[in-house]
C-alpha cells in the first residue's frame, strides 16, 4: 500500500501506527508548512532549509534552479508563507507561475526582491518595545512586556503597518489618518501580576465580582519595569486615555469576544503625574479583574476555551477627540463591517456598511440611534426616507468623557463611569453639530439638512453624506478594501473622526480597532442539504439576514384561503394577542403573511407596528393570491429586523426556488385558531437557515431535523 | 331603494374590476346617503351618484427619469379629477410603490366629500406615482420629481387642480414639484399645498387638526348652552394631534388628565397644565421618549401599562365629560363606548381617524351624546389646506392669530353643516348622519345647478 500511495505521489500514514501521532506532527511540519521551509529537488534530496523570511532571502540565492522550479511549481512559497501569516507575500507568489518567467533566474530574482521589499516595509509599522526616546506621542505604537498582545493589539498593530507602508495617512487632502498612539501591556505582565499577587486561584474560583474587583483592587503589586515604562508613558500623553482589554481570545474570526470585557476611560490631567499613574494603574487592574467577573466565565462557558487559557494584554491609548469645556469627545465613533448583511439595492452585501454616531462609541456599541449607510451610496438612506422616520431614527443625545471626572475616589470601590451623556444642544454649542446635523421643521414637515435654519436638531449627518463636507465615506471604502484584502476575510474596523481641529490644520481619521468580522459560526459556509421539497415549508433567493435558527417550535401564519384585503386590521390585532402570549412564554416564532407587514395601507397588507410583532425570529412575506404587490422586503421594520437580526424572507413567486408550502401548512393542525390567522406548534424545532451571501433562505418542516 | 343601492354597486364592481377598495368606499358612501336618496328621487334622476363614482378625468402618464448612476427609470404617474363641482380638484399625491388607479380612485372620492364639509371650495382628487422613495438619495428624489412635474404640470393650476402631500410627499418633494412647475409655467402660483413658510406656506399647520376638534366640541356644547369651562377631559394620544388638542383645552379653561402612547397611559388628577404639556412637547418631539417618563417627574401622576388582553382600554375608563380620541384608529370599541357613557362622558370630538369602531358609535348614538365623527371633527389640517389656497390667490401671508381664528370659523361651518343637515334628514342631533351627508349634498347640489356636464 505504501509503495502504491509513494508512486502516486502521495503521503502515507497507517492509523493504527504505534507513532501515529508524531507521524502525523511530521507531516503537518512538512506539507503543511509550519515548520521550516526545507529546498529539495525532485528526488527528494533537501538542498537548503529556512526558519525565517531573512534566512528564506539568502537560500533563494543559493538553492539550485531545480529547487526553486519544483516548489515554486507546487505554490510552496505561498503556502509556506501563509502558514506564518505572511499574507501579503503570499498572495503576491499566488498567481505567479514559473512559466509567467523568461528564466529561472529571473524567477529567483523576483522572489528575492520581493521578500528583501517586504521586510523592508514591515520594518517601519513594526511594533517595538516601548523606548521614551522614539516614542512618537502622536502615533507611536509600542509594546510593554514580551508575551502576547492579545488579538486587539494584533489588529491594531496589523493596521499600523498598512497605513505606514501603504502611505494612507496622506491619502486623503486635509485628512490625517492614523491609530493613536498607544502602548500595550503584554499578556506575561498579567501572569506576573496574577502571579506576585496570588490571584490566579482566588480569581478562578471567586463567583462575586464585587469581592473580586476589590481584591483586584487592593492587589497593588506591579512589575517595577512596567511601572517605570508607565511613567515615562505618562510623562509623554497627558491627554485622556481609553484603556481597553485585547485577550488572547479576543477577537478571534470564529468567537466573537467584543463585550465581554471592559473599557475605561479616564481624564488623564492631573497635574501630579503620581496621581495620574494611580489612576491608570488601577484602571488597568479593573480590567484584569474583568477577565474573571462572571459575565467573562458565562461567556467562555459557551466557547470551546477554558478560563485557564485566557490571558490578558491591556491597551493604553490616547482616546481620539477635543476638549469641549470640561468634556472630551470625538465628533464621530463608528463601526464599519465590509459585509452587509442587509443591504438594499443597489447595494450589494460586499459593499459593506457602517454605523456613526456623534460623540463616544457608546451609541454605536450599545445600539442606539445611529447614522446607517452604505460607503458606497452615502446619499441613499433609507432610515431617513421619510419625516417621521428621521425623528424617530435620529440620535438625540450623545455621549462624552466627563473631563472633570475623577473614575476612582478611594480604596475597594466601584469605578466611577466618567462618560456621561448629553443633549444635543450641547453639542451644537460646542459647534461639533455644525457637520453633522440637520434640522426638523413641524411647520414645513421637512427635515432640512444642516443647522443653519430654526427648528429642532437631528443628527443625520447629511453635511458629510451628501455635500462631501468630509471624506468618510471614501475612507471607510478604502480601509474596508485594503482590511479584507490583507486579513483575507471580511473585517470589521472602529474608528472615530474628530474635526474639532484649530484652522488650518488636518481633520483626523483615527483607527481604533480591526478585526475580523464575525459573521455568526456558520456564516460564509451555510450548507443547503439535498432536500426534497417536500422537506421545506418555505424557500426563497430573497431573503436578509444570516445564519441558523434551530429552536423555533412556533408559527404564526396568516391563513391565506380566508385571507380578506378589507380585513388587514383585525387580523394585525389577532397576531398582537398571539405575539403578546409568545413573548410572556419566551417563545420565538416564525411569522408568515401575505402583503406587506407593516404596511401604512390597509389594504396593501397588514398594518401591524413593531411591538405587535416583536417576538418573531423570522419573517416571511409573500404575494396576495389574487393580486401583485410590490414586496417591501422588510423596508418597514428595516431598522429593528438590521438591531435584532431577524431574517426577513420574501416569497413574491412560486418557483422550485422560491415558494410556500400552503397546503402544508394550512393541513397542520393548529393550537390557536383565530378567524384569520393560525397558531401552529410543533414537538420538533423548525430550521431554518439563511445565507446572507448568497441572500438564500430555507424553512424546514419539522421532521428534517431528525 | 336598497336595491338601487345594490345595482349601482353590482354595476361598480363589474365596470371596475381589481379595485376593491373603491368598491367598499362606494358602497358606505351609498349606503350612508340611502336617506337622501329616499326623500329626493331628484338625485337620483339625475343619476347623481353614478356620475360623482366616475372620475372627471384620470390622467396617468409615463415618468421617464436618470438618476446619477445614468440609469433609467420608468414609473407610472397618475392624478384622478374626480369632481371639481364646489372648486379646483384638491387632494395629495402619494408616492409609495403601492400606488395604483383603484386605490387613487378610492381616495379621491373620499377626497371629495371630506373637501365638501369644510365648507371651503375645494373639488376633490388624488394622484401618485408607483415610486418607493425608500432609501433614494435627495437627487434621484429630485429628478424624479421634476419628471413628475413635467408631464402633471400641463394638468393643474390654481384654478384647475391644487395637489397636496400624502404618504411619500412631504415638504422636500412639494419643494422640487413646485420648483420645476415654477420653471416650466414660468410664473410663481400656489398650485401646490404644503408649501415651505418662507415661500407660501401657511401657519398653524401642525396644530390645524388638534385645534379643529377642540373648536368643534365647543361648538357641540353649545347646542346645550354649556362650554368647556371647568370640564374634565381624557385625551389618547401624545403626538401632534394630542398636544395641540391639549394646548387648545388648557387655553379654554378645561382640565386634561390623560394622554397616552403605544405602550401606557398617563393619569393626572390634578390636570395637565401648560407648563407639564412643555415638558410633554419636550419629551416626545426632541426626546422622543416614553410616556411613562411623565410621572418620573410628575409623580403624583399614574402610568398604567397597556395590557393587550384586555377587552378595554381602561383610560376611557375615569370620570370625566369630554373625550378626544386623538391616537389612532379602533381605539375606542364597544366596551371602551360603554365605559365612556358610564363614566359621565357626554362629548367624544374625534380626532383622529375613525378612532371608534362601529358599534362604539352605536353606543353613542344610542345614548344620545354629544358624538363629533372624524370626518367633521378633525377637517382642521384640510381646513387649513384650503386657507393656504385662499392666502396664495390673495398673494398674502395671515399671521398666526388670523389663521387660527379662520380655522375656527371653518369649525363653526362644519358644525353648522352637520347640525343643519341631521335636522333636516330627521335625525336631530345625529353628526354622523349630518357629515355624511352634509358633505354630499354641498357636491349633489353643485352638480345639479351646473347641468349635465
Amino acid at each position: 500500500m505504501k509503495e502504491v500511495a509513494e508512486e502516486l505521489g502521495v503521503s502515507f500514514l497507517v492509523k493504527n501506527s504505534p507513532k501515529l501521532l508524531d507521524e502525523l506532527k511530521k507531516f503537518l511540519i512538512n506539507h503543511f508548512g509550519f515548520g521550516d521551509f526545507v529546498f529539495r529537488t525532485r528526488d527528494g534530496e533537501e538542498v537548503g532549509r529556512a526558519s525565517n523570511l531573512k534566512t528564506l532571502e539568502e537560500q533563494l540565492a543559493i538553492v539550485p534552479d531545480e529547487s526553486i522550479l519544483f516548489h515554486s511549481e507546487r505554490n510552496h512559497f505561498s503556502n509556506w508563507l501563509k502558514a506564518r501569516t505572511e499574507f501579503w507575500l503570499a498572495k503576491h507568489f499566488r498567481p505567479k507561475k514559473a512559466e509567467d518567467y523568461q528564466s529561472v533566474m529571473e524567477l529567483r530574482n523576483d522572489l528575492i526582491h520581493n521578500i528583501h521589499h517586504y521586510q523592508e516595509m514591515m520594518q517601519r509599522g513594526i511594533i517595538t518595545e516601548f523606548n521614551r526616546e522614539n516614542f512618537d506621542p502622536k502615533n507611536s505604537f509600542a509594546r510593554i512586556g514580551s508575551g502576547s498582545l492579545g488579538g486587539k493589539a494584533r489588529g491594531l498593530g496589523f493596521m499600523n503597518s498598512l497605513i505606514s507602508n501603504f502611505d494612507i495617512s496622506n491619502m486623503f487632502p486635509g485628512v490625517d489618518i492614523y491609530v493613536p498612539s498607544a502602548v500595550v501591556l503584554a499578556t506575561d505582565v498579567f501572569d506576573e501580576y496574577l502571579e506576585e499577587n496570588d490571584l490566579f486561584d482566588f480569581a478562578i474560583n471567586e463567583t462575586n465580582d464585587d469581592e473580586i474587583i476589590s481584591r483586584f483592587l487592593l492587589a497593588e503589586k506591579f512589575p517595577s519595569d512596567v511601572i517605570l515604562k508607565l511613567i515615562e508613558f505618562l510623562s509623554l500623553i497627558k491627554e485622556p486615555l481609553a484603556i481597553r482589554s485585547s485577550s488572547l481570545l479576543e477577537d478571534s474570526q470564529f468567537q466573537p469576544f467584543a463585550g465581554v470585557y471592559q473599557t475605561y476611560m479616564i481624564p488623564n490631567n492631573d497635574p501630579d503625574l503620581d496621581a495620574r499613574l494611580d489612576e491608570l494603574l488601577q484602571t488597568i487592574r479593573l480590567v484584569y479583574a474583568s477577565t474573571f467577573l462572571q459575565k467573562a466565565k458565562d461567556y467562555l462557558k459557551v466557547t470551546s476555551y477554558r478560563l485557564e487559557e485566557e490571558k490578558m494584554g491591556v491597551i493604553i491609548q490616547k482616546l481620539v477627540g477635543a476638549k469641549h469645556e470640561n468634556r472630551f469627545y470625538p465628533d464621530i465613533s463608528g463601526v464599519a463591517k465590509s459585509h452587509n448583511f442587509y443591504p438594499i439595492p443597489p447595494q450589494k452585501a460586499d459593499d459593506g456598511i457602517a454605523l456613526v454616531a456623534l460623540g463616544l462609541g457608546k451609541t454605536v456599541v450599545e445600539g442606539g440611534n445611529t447614522v446607517r449607510f452604505c460607503p458606497k451610496y452615502p446619499k441613499h438612506l433609507i432610515q431617513f426616507y421619510s419625516t417621521s422616520d428621521t425623528i424617530q431614527n435620529a440620535q438625540q443625545e450623545f455621549y462624552a468623557l466627563n473631563y472633570e471626572g475623577k473614575l476612582y475616589t478611594g480604596q475597594n470601590e466601584i469605578p466611577n463611569c466618567l462618560v456621561e451623556k448629553y443633549p444635543l444642544s450641547i453639542a451644537e454649542k460646542d459647534q461639533t453639530l455644525n457637520l453633522l446635523g440637520s434640522t426638523y421643521s413641524p411647520e414645513n414637515e421637512a427635515v432640512y439638512d444642516g443647522i443653519s435654519r430654526e427648528g429642532s436638531r437631528v443628527v443625520t449627518f447629511a453635511p458629510i453624506l451628501k455635500h462631501k463636507a468630509f471624506p468618510l465615506p471614501e475612507v471607510l471604502d478604502l480601509f474596508m478594501s485594503f482590511g479584507t484584502w490583507g486579513m483575507g476575510t471580511q473585517v470589521e474596523i472602529e474608528f472615530a473622526v474628530n474635526l474639532s481641529v484649530p484652522k488650518g490644520e488636518r481633520k483626523e481619521f483615527a483607527m481604533l480597532q480591526m478585526r475580523p468580522m464575525v459573521m455568526t459560526r456558520e456564516a460564509g459556509h451555510i450548507e443547503f442539504s439535498e432536500s426534497d421539497k417536500d422537506e421545506i415549508i418555505c424557500q426563497s433567493n430573497k431573503v436578509l439576514g444570516d445564519g441558523v435558527y434551530d429552536n423555533i417550535f412556533d408559527i404564526v401564519v396568516v391563513d391565506r384561503e380566508k385571507y380578506d384585503r378589507g380585513k388587514s386590521k383585525e387580523i394585525a390585532i389577532e397576531i398582537s394577542n398571539i405575539n403578546q402570549k409568545l413573548i410572556a412564554e419566551k417563545k420565538n416564532y416564525i411569522l408568515i403573511g401575505v402583503g406587506r407587514w407593516g404596511s401604512l395601507d390597509p389594504w396593501l397588507g397588514i398594518p401591524v407596528t413593531w411591538d405587535q410583532i416583536s417576538g418573531a425570529s423570522v419573517i416571511v412575506e409573500s404575494g396576495f393570491k389574487d393580486f401583485s404587490v410590490t414586496p417591501s422586503q422588510g423596508s418597514h421594520f428595516f431598522h429593528n429586523i438590521t438591531s435584532f437580526g431577524i431574517g426577513y424572507f420574501t416569497v413574491d413567486c412560486n418557483t422550485d426556488n422560491c415558494f410556500i408550502d400552503w397546503e402544508w401548512l394550512t393541513k397542520s393542525k393548529a393550537i390557536e385558531e383565530y378567524s384569520f390567522t393560525r397558531h401552529l406548534r410543533f414537538k420538533k424545532p423548525l430550521l431554518t437557515k439563511i445565507s446572507g451571501q448568497k441572500n438564500k433562505g430555507v424553512i424546514y418542516k419539522p421532521n428534517f431535523l431528525k | 331603494m336598497s336595491q338601487y343601492v345594490d345595482d349601482l354597486i353590482a354595476d361598480v364592481k363589474a365596470t371596475n374590476p381589481s379595485e376593491p377598495e373603491f368598491h367598499q368606499a362606494v358602497s358606505e358612501v351609498a349606503q350612508s346617503l340611502s336617506l337622501v336618496l329616499d326623500r329626493h328621487p331628484e338625485y337620483r334622476s339625475a343619476k347623481i351618484l353614478e356620475r360623482i363614482i366616475e372620475p372627471e378625468r384620470i390622467i396617468s402618464f409615463r415618468v421617464p427619469w436618470v438618476d446619477e448612476q445614468g440609469e433609467i427609470h420608468i414609473n407610472r404617474g397618475y392624478r384622478i379629477e374626480m369632481n371639481s363641482a364646489i372648486g379646483p380638484y384638491k387632494g395629495g399625491l402619494r408616492f409609495h410603490p403601492s400606488v395604483n388607479q383603484g386605490i387613487l380612485k378610492f381616495l379621491a372620492f373620499e377626497q371629495v366629500f371630506k373637501n365638501s364639509l369644510t365648507t371651503l371650495p375645494m373639488g376633490g382628487g388624488k394622484g401618485g406615482s408607483d415610486l418607493d422613495p425608500k432609501g433614494k438619495s435627495d437627487l434621484k428624489i429630485m429628478r424624479f420629481c421634476q419628471a413628475f412635474m413635467s408631464e402633471l404640470f400641463r394638468h393643474i393650476g390654481p384654478n384647475t387642480d391644487v395637489p397636496a402631500g400624502d404618504i411619500g410627499v412631504g415638504g422636500r418633494e412639494i419643494g422640487y414639484l413646485f420648483g420645476q412647475y415654477k420653471k416650466l409655467r414660468n410664473e410663481f402660483t400656489g398650485i401646490l399645498t404644503g408649501k415651505g413658510l418662507n415661500w407660501g406656506g401657511s401657519l398653524i399647520r401642525p396644530e390645524a387638526t388638534g385645534y379643529g376638534s377642540v373648536y368643534f366640541a365647543a361648538e357641540m356644547l353649545q347646542t346645550r348652552g354649556e362650554t368647556l369651562e371647568g370640564k374634565t377631559c381624557l385625551v389618547s394620544g401624545s403626538g401632534n394631534v394630542a398636544q395641540y388638542t391639549t394646548e387648545k383645552l388648557i387655553q379654554l379653561g378645561a382640565k386634561v388628565v390623560t394622554l397616552s402612547d403605544s405602550s401606557g397611559y398617563i393619569y393626572d388628577e390634578a390636570g395637565i397644565d401648560t407648563e407639564k404639556l412643555e415638558f410633554v412637547m419636550n419629551l416626545k418631539n426632541v426626546k422622543r421618549g416614553r410616556i411613562k417618563e411623565y410621572v418620573e417627574k410628575y409623580p403624583d401622576a399614574v402610568y398604567t401599562a397597556i395590557d393587550p388582553t384586555a377587552e378595554f382600554n381602561p383610560l376611557w375608563n375615569h370620570k370625566a365629560e369630554c373625550a378626544f380620541p386623538s391616537a389612532t384608529q379602533n381605539e375606542i370599541n364597544v366596551k371602551d363606548a360603554q365605559n365612556l357613557i358610564n363614566g359621565g362622558v357626554y362629548v367624544v370630538s374625534e380626532g383622529a381617524n375613525m378612532p371608534t369602531t362601529m358599534d362604539g358609535i352605536d353606543i353613542f348614538l344610542e345614548n344620545k351624546i354629544l358624538y363629533g365623527p372624524g370626518k367633521a371633527a378633525n377637517a382642521g389640517g384640510v381646513a387649513v389646506s384650503g386657507l393656504e389656497m385662499s392666502q396664495n390667490s390673495m398673494r398674502y401671508s395671515w399671521s398666526r392669530e388670523e389663521v387660527d381664528t379662520k380655522l375656527h370659523g371653518i369649525m363653526k361651518d362644519i358644525h353648522k353643516t352637520c347640525v343643519d343637515t341631521a335636522d333636516r334628514f330627521g335625525t336631530p342631533g345625529n353628526y354622523v348622519n349630518g357629515a355624511n351627508i352634509g358633505g354630499f349634498l354641498k357636491v349633489a347640489d353643485a352638480m345639479m345647478d351646473q347641468g349635465v356636464v
